[in-house]
């Protein structure tokens, strides 16, 4: 790496009881009549309720119809209703889905009527700001801090990637108390998917050393803390941690990217459904293999995270092993104590006959671009072999 | 001199993508992969760019002249970075992870270009030049001397 660049202007509230803050932020970013985004599951388990009781909102415009997958049609709709009710600015409250969506209504306002106009690589400029805030209610994605959004178009079932400065929030307010209604399973899962973004954003060719420093502070409380949240999900510091290990990984590689462990993991979910979390968990190991022999000396220089004590005569392959082997040994606890599939076959969901659909994506992805060793087509299905 | 090099380069670029297509199954089988009239530009300065403009009619790749929408266009942010891109000092990945483009387009139909890109640069270029350029080498399925010769007449 001979040049890089590093941006994040998101400010970042976090804490317990942070959701208090809301009101204030909304009125640091002069918001009048905030369009409050969320999906239908986070409605019933009453958390939007709980988010506007306590910040005493009472002029806005609720919109929770945002699908587990949204697409282009949903922010139309959303713009729609911002244009309507003249609002001036979003809240986003939930997981991935929601804050790409978000993101999606804040890069089209003002701009286009079609958001395949602008899709791209750092193809926008900054225009008006329209002020976005997010609550993340889960521990994994990092979006809240990420300058990338995925949304597809319904029509024609293509996942469009935008990765650009101008989709960021302004503020996150990172609250335990907003994940506390995750289940074991979820939580491990979304912990896998923080964990891979730090040690992918800590190896992939656009790492730098700004985004080392949070991906190696993201990796020390994942590991502190992942199998405690999962053994007591009411353990708020422990749930406090998860987040902000979850923001540090997403600080880490919206500026360092991923590799191919996302790459082939946005290819099983969007051909096999399977989600995320769980593509993470069954393939980190197996992608940090392939990489291996070239990444030796970074994976060797995250032993001392996994317990690895010093010793000079060990060699960078001896501890990269090491640090795999102590991945799977996660995996398989997180296995025992949340049922975290560890093999495609687990997931139930998995098809072998759509391996080739699943390897077509995945060489397509633009994270695979970044992974430090080419991989083809035939790589990916000599992974996906392995990790059935 | 500079522009002089890169227009000389992005002309084989053209002609190597077009002669290697039907004899390197990798890219035949890349430029299948793309829709039927896709239009692809590179460009290669923010400012007064030097530019290649290209299509893939029917399977066949032509070049065509630089006027209406494009499917897909890459913007180098300079000509000196231009340079080193199209001379195999820096390959598309790094070029890619330096944000030394933007992408105008969808990224996914947009990595299958950069892997022509990639492999057409490994035809052009010798081989201690395609260890800075290429991410993972490749056995030429015809001789460089052949595609230049091709490519010239």
């Amino acid at each position: 790496m001979k040049y890089f660049e590093f941006y994040n202007p998101v400010k970042i509230c976090a804490g317990k009881n942070a959701i208090n803050h809301l009101a204030y932020e909304l009125e640091c970013l002069n918001v009048k009549k905030p369009l409050i985004l969320s999906d239908e599951t986070l409605k019933k388990l009453g958390l939007v309720k709980k988010v506007l009781s306590i910040s005493k909102l009472e002029n806005y415009i609720p919109y929770t119809n945002i699908p587990i997958d949204s697409g282009v049609e949903v922010v139309n709709t959303i713009l729609q209703l911002v244009e309507k009710e003249q609002c001036d600015g979003i809240v986003a409250i939930g997981g991935g889905s929601v804050i790409d969506t978000a993101k999606g209504v804040k890069m089209a306002y003002g701009r286009t009527n079609n958001l395949k106009d602008i899709m791209g690589l750092e193809v926008i400029n900054r225009l008006k700001d329209f002020p976005f805030i997010v609550l993340p209610t889960t521990a994994g994605t990092g979006s809240e801090v990420t300058n990338v959004a995925v949304i597809k178009d319904e029509k024609t079932d293509v996942k469009m990637e935008f990765i650009t400065p101008y989709l960021m929030p302004n503020v996150a307010i990172i609250d335990p108390l907003l994940t506390l209604s995750l289940p074991p399973k979820v939580t491990a899962s979304t912990g896998f998917d923080a964990l891979c973004h730090a040690i992918e954003g800590y190896t992939c060719m656009q790492k730098n050393p700004l985004s080392d420093a949070y991906a190696i502070l993201s990796i020390k409380l994942i590991l502190e803390n992942i199998e405690i949240v999962c053994k007591e999900p009411n353990n708020i510091d422990a749930r406090l941690n998860m987040a902000v290990a979850s923001t540090l990984a997403g600080l880490c590689f919206g500026n360092s990217m991923v590799g191919a462990v996302h790459a082939i993991g946005h290819s099983l979910g969007g051909v096999c459904h399977i989600a995320h979390g769980d593509a993470m968990a069954i393939l980190l190991p197996h992608v940090m293999k392939f990489n291996k022999e070239k990444m030796a000396s970074s994976y060797a220089s995250l032993a001392p995270l996994f317990g690895q004590t010093f010793n000079a005569n060990m060699s960078d392959q001896v501890k990269s092993d090491f640090v795999i082997s102590k991945i799977e040994a996660l995996r398989e606890q997180l296995n025992v104590l949340t049922s975290l599939p560890i093999s495609l076959t687990q997931t139930g969901k998995y098809d072998k006959l759509k391996a080739r659909d699943v390897t077509i994506g995945a060489t397509n992805d633009g994270a695979m671009l970044l992974n430090p060793v080419a991989m083809n087509v035939n790589d990916v299905l000599r992974i996906l072999i392995e990790a059935e | 001199m500079k522009n002089f090099i890169i227009k000389i380069i992005l002309h084989f670029l053209y002609k190597g993508i077009k002669v290697l297509n039907g004899r390197d199954s990798v890219i035949t089988s890349e430029i299948k992969a793309i829709p039927n009239n896709y239009k692809i530009k590179i460009e290669t300065d923010l400012k007064k760019p030097l530019v290649l403009c290209i299509q893939i009619k029917d399977r066949k790749v032509i070049k065509i002249s630089n006027d209406g929408n494009f499917d897909l266009v890459i913007r180098l942010k300079n000509s000196d970075l231009a340079f080193k891109v199209f001379t195999g000092q820096l390959s598309i990945s790094t070029a890619y992870a330096e944000h030394y483009f933007q992408l105008f387009g969808n990224i996914y139909q947009a990595m299958g270009v950069t892997r022509i890109l990639e492999r057409v640069e490994g035809y052009l270029f010798p081989k201690f030049i395609n260890k800075k350029c290429v991410k993972k080498p490749f056995r030429r399925e015809i001789s460089m001397l052949k595609t230049y010769l091709l490519c010239i007449f």
